[in-house]
């Protein structure tokens, strides 16, 4: 075996175990914290894999495999500029790993004695290049189009982009070097043709007039005799085989570039570190797919075949399914896009708000890091603030159920004592709490962050105490004696005009109110009750987050 | 520039709805902006005419006579300016307009009826929501009646009822229950148990509890409170569930009878059509040519709105159709002429429970015989410029018993002037 070879099979063994190492991480991995065993979960996988899929099943599988994997058809819903970007890439480099790097295994068989450099075919090992060229300048155009009007950076993987980039380039440019090379004109000659001094040298004539080899010099100017006699040995000996270079969409036109310095390059043996380079850089890109946003190429049909979109609790693979969702996320930002409480990300200043940051931060919840998770409390903040209304979930073009990693991350967060800051408060009674904030000297109120209302006497000055808010709020018409609200709508507003706000922020109307603005639509005097609720419970949020919890004490 | 409107009607209370209700049936584009939250200030009771001359107390069973000795008497009254025919069109109009909607009222006719209230005194109204009705009928008969009313629900004893009409209905007992639903116990409140008895099951849990105390009762009457959206299949489905007629005793606002009618009149103006500004107050009205232009202050952004007249429908100091400074009353949107006592001394009488009222409660706005608002000499501002209701000046309706009245009938006035005015007399029967 070649050194080449040896590198390949050391590459192709590394991505393999790796891959085998990541998706061992799906078996894993699990939120809340797995009870069940690797192996109980490799079983439930196996028991499922081997049904095999029978009638609509394997009907929608093919579907998905067709339409999902190959046409990113999700993608291609949800965001047509990125997924025409990402399918044109996606197109070339398929081409070219499956034609060109793997020509001696996948090509032969479909086109006999296919060999990327031969006719009819080396046109078409370029346009893949080109392809990929073209994708990666759309995304990246995109990119910069779209800069700071993105909820927040994306985690990026520059080895990655620079593995697809150095490839591409490098194989032009061994192209370009190869077109005008001299010796490989010689080696070629010596291997293919076997003509004769006079032929070889009207041959030369003829590849340097015509399809741009740079002999060294001296080079004499052909003769129109020359070149009818290199043409007919050309068609006699090479043009069976060998494509006009011009073929070479972007190779040619490089070597164009390359033509007066072409000695001296292959003097200096160019060709052959271009083509190590090129050999180096395809070895390091095979071993790095399992540990690279590369791995997508896995991750993501399987998770699209895995059917992600569907996990019903009683699934004995949900928790397969989450860590293959936190693992499969390939943070395309879909999600932070249509994300309904991103405005929220930018008043906090928490980026945990959006989904693709806060699937980050689960990853490493589900990795038992939760405790010494630095960002714990803003996590908390991040997650509590989703309001669950799904649009992550259906913008995935992976279909990733994000909905149910949220529910899960939530549960996560409740074991280990970060609950919603509605169950924390209403553990404390309202009055108890005004009691802290009095005696709290650090609590002393952080200029608000959202507009004042409740700063404003004239927004609860007209109240005449009439009722009408409590008489037709759904939340006091459903709360019995032990649960119920403390305090009605009607006497919120009285605690405002008594000057009481801070009696208010920890009572369980502000806490339980469902918004739904009944009161609101009925208050004959106009008052904005349901949004003064509201921003109560943000300054309630911000004011009581600062204080002890029930059990921490009070100094 | 925005869709020009026929008539922008200012306020959302008994006179502001039916004058939509009327300008819509007459094919006009209405624009309405206001909260209809002061109807739930409403008994859910139309009063036309209970009292005349208030310094008597006399009541009337017989309104339309009592309308033409108050004309005579009070010839400044806006009821002056109103045909009895106007008035009986008017009011058939708007009950039709609510029973389409599902909410019943008894049809107008030549009598007043007399109903229980709340603290057991007898009140003579003109339409009454049939579910009230056999309470007003077991009164006239005075036949054995079961009152039940509820712990923890604050606004209305039964007891406090009975009492009160002790001397005038006698053979009336009480009964008090614990509301037969999980969720609500403690403090509870009228509009909440409604809720709950729109369920069949709740009202067969309820009759279950009555049931052994009715005795040799002829009725039951119950606070109001059998439903918010189906009261009729409540109360007949509660009175076949007991085998006696059940009635509705009218509570104090801010009553079930007045969310079923803001409901109810809010059904009717948006089935008819009409545009709503719910959320907006008219903070300006300023004439721009041929047409009035409105301010409207409204989250989350002000709005202008164009109509070719103006309803004025704003109510009086509650609703801020009038404003009372130190020294004077004024109309603050367009700063009408507001006919009024010369100086604040004169506002009220030394007495609060004087029998003859106060003066400042007969303040307004003067208008025309079409309900065009006038000047201090009595010139019409605009052509197109009405003001209807309570806001108008020379009556007192709270002592007349006339609120109902007085805002329906104005409100058509109003509205076939103005039909007349824009040329489509055209009138929908």
């Amino acid at each position: 075996m070649t050194p080449f070879g040896w590198a390949v099979s050391l590459a192709a063994a590394v991505a393999v175990g790796g891959s085998l190492w990541r998706a061992a991480s799906w078996l894993r991995l699990g939120l809340p914290d797995a009870p069940s065993s690797a192996r109980e979960r490799a079983g439930a996988v196996w028991a499922s894999l081997a049904r095999p899929p029978r009638g609509k099943r394997a009907w929608r599988a093919l579907v998905v495999l067709l339409l999902d994997v190959l046409g990113q058809r999700r993608l291609r819903a949800r965001d047509p500029v990125r997924w025409a970007a990402h399918f044109i890439l996606f197109v070339g480099f398929a081409g070219l790993f499956f034609l060109h790097a793997l020509g001696d295994v996948v090509a032969v068989r479909l086109a006999g004695s296919y060999v990327s450099t031969l006719s009819p075919w080396l046109w078409l090992r370029d346009l893949f290049g080109l392809l990929v060229l073209l994708g990666f300048a759309m995304g990246s155009a995109r990119r910069l189009a779209m800069r700071g009007r993105l909820p927040a950076p994306r985690r990026r993987d520059p080895l990655f982009v620079l593995a697809i980039l150095g490839i591409v380039v490098s194989g032009f440019a061994l192209g370009a070097v190869k077109i005008t090379s001299a010796p490989a004109f010689e080696r070629m000659l010596r291997d293919y043709a076997s003509v004769s001094d006079d032929e070889a040298a009207a041959l030369r004539a003829y590849w340097g007039a015509e399809y741009g080899v740079a002999f060294p010099p001296p080079v004499a100017a052909a003769t129109p005799a020359q070149l009818a006699a290199g043409e007919a040995v050309h068609q006699a000996a090479c043009a069976a085989c060998h494509d006009r270079p011009q073929l070479a969409l972007l190779s040619y036109p490089l070597s164009r570039f390359l033509r007066d310095i072409a000695p001296g390059v292959a003097s200096w043996g160019a060709e052959a570190w271009l083509l190590r380079l090129h050999q180096l850089l395809c070895v390091l890109a095979l071993a790095y797919l399992p540990f690279g946003r590369a791995f997508h190429v896995v991750s993501a049909p399987v998770a699209l075949l895995a059917g992600a979109g569907t996990a019903p609790p009683a699934d004995p693979n949900r928790r397969t399914r989450r860590a293959l969702a936190l693992d499969a996320c390939v943070r395309c930002g879909l999600c932070d896009e249509r994300c309904s409480v991103a405005p929220l990300a930018f008043l906090l200043g928490n980026a945990l708000v959006l989904p693709a940051a806060k699937l980050d931060s689960l990853r490493a919840v589900a990795r038992g890091r939760l405790d010494g998770e630095p960002r714990r409390g803003r996590l908390a903040e991040g997650a509590y603030a989703c309001s669950d209304c799904g649009r992550c979930t259906v913008g995935c073009p992976l279909g990733l159920r994000l909905d149910d990693l949220w529910s899960a991350g939530k549960d996560v967060l409740r074991q280990h004592g970060e609950p919603p800051a509605a169950e924390w408060v209403k553990a404390t009674a309202a009055a108890e709490w005004a009691d802290r904030l009095a005696a709290w000297p650090r609590a002393a109120a952080p200029p608000p962050r959202y507009t004042s209302l409740t700063a404003d006497r004239h927004t609860f000055s007209a109240c005449v105490q009439c009722q009408t808010c409590t008489n037709v709020c759904p939340v006091v018409a459903h709360s019995d004696r032990a649960n119920g609200v403390d305090a009605t709508p009607q006497k919120v507003m009285n605690l405002l005009r008594l000057g009481l706000a801070d009696l208010a922020l920890g009572s369980r109307m502000v806490w339980d109110c469902a918004t739904c603005y009944q009161c609101q639509e009925h208050c004959p005097a106009g008052i904005r009750v349901t949004e003064v609720l509201y921003e109560l419970r943000n300054r309630g949020y911000e004011r009581l987050s600062g204080l002890p919890r029930p059990g921490q004490g009070v100094s | 520039m925005s869709e020009t409107y026929d008539v922008a009607i200012v306020g959302a209370g008994l006179a502001g709805m039916s004058a939509a209700v009327f300008a819509a049936n007459r094919g006009l584009r209405v624009v309405q902006v206001g909260n209809a939250g002061a109807l739930l200030f409403a008994s859910g009771l139309l009063d036309l005419l209970g009292v005349h001359p208030i310094e008597e107390g006399l009541t009337w069973s017989d309104p339309w006579a009592g309308l033409t000795v108050l004309a005579r008497d009070l010839p400044s009254h806006p009821y002056a300016k109103l045909e009895a025919a106007r008035m009986r069109a008017a009011f058939a109009e708007l009950t039709t307009a609510l029973d389409e909607t599902g909410l019943a009222y008894t049809a107008p006719g030549e009598r007043n009826h007399e109903v229980l209230t709340d603290v057991g005194t007898v009140k003579s109204t003109y339409c009454l929501p049939r579910s009230m009705q056999p309470g007003a009928a077991a009164l006239a008969a005075g036949v054995p009646c079961l009152l039940v009313d509820f712990e923890g629900l604050r606004e209305y004893s039964a007891k406090a009822v009975a009492a009160g009409a002790a001397a005038r209905w006698p053979g009336v007992r009480t009964l008090r229950l614990t509301f037969p639903a999980p969720g609500i116990s403690g403090e509870v409140y009228a509009a909440h148990i409604a809720l709950a008895l729109e369920e069949r099951a709740a009202r067969e849990r309820l009759a279950d509890l009555v049931r052994p105390h009715l005795g040799d009762a002829r009725a039951v009457g119950l606070p109001a409170v059998l439903g918010i959206m189906r009261t009729d299949r409540a109360a007949a489905h509660l009175a076949e569930a007991l085998g006696v007629p059940v009635f509705e005793v009218p509570t104090m606002p801010t009553s079930v009878p007045g969310l079923r009618l803001k409901n109810a009149l809010e059904r009717a103006v948006a089935a008819r059509g009409v545009e709503r500004r719910v959320h907006g107050r008219v903070v300006a009205v300023e004439r721009t040519g041929d047409q009035f232009e409105l301010s409207v202050a409204a989250t989350p952004a002000p709005a202008a709105l164009h109509a070719r007249a103006v309803i004025l429908a704003t109510g009086r100091f509650m609703g801020r159709g009038l404003e009372a400074s130190r020294t004077r009353v004024r109309e603050p949107l367009l700063d009408l002429y507001v006919s009024q006592p010369a100086t604040r001394s004169d506002w009220h009488r030394a007495d609060l429970f004087d029998a003859r009222g106060h003066a400042l409660n007969r303040a307004g706005i003067e208008t025309d015989e079409g309900f065009r608002a006038c000047d201090a000499r009595g010139a019409v501002v605009h052509p197109r410029l009405f003001a209807v209701g309570t806001m108008l000046a020379h009556h007192d309706w709270a002592r007349m018993k006339c609120g109902a009245g007085l805002a329906i009938g104005t409100a058509a006035a109003a509205v076939a002037h103005l039909a007349d005015a824009l040329g489509r007399s055209r009138s929908l029967s």
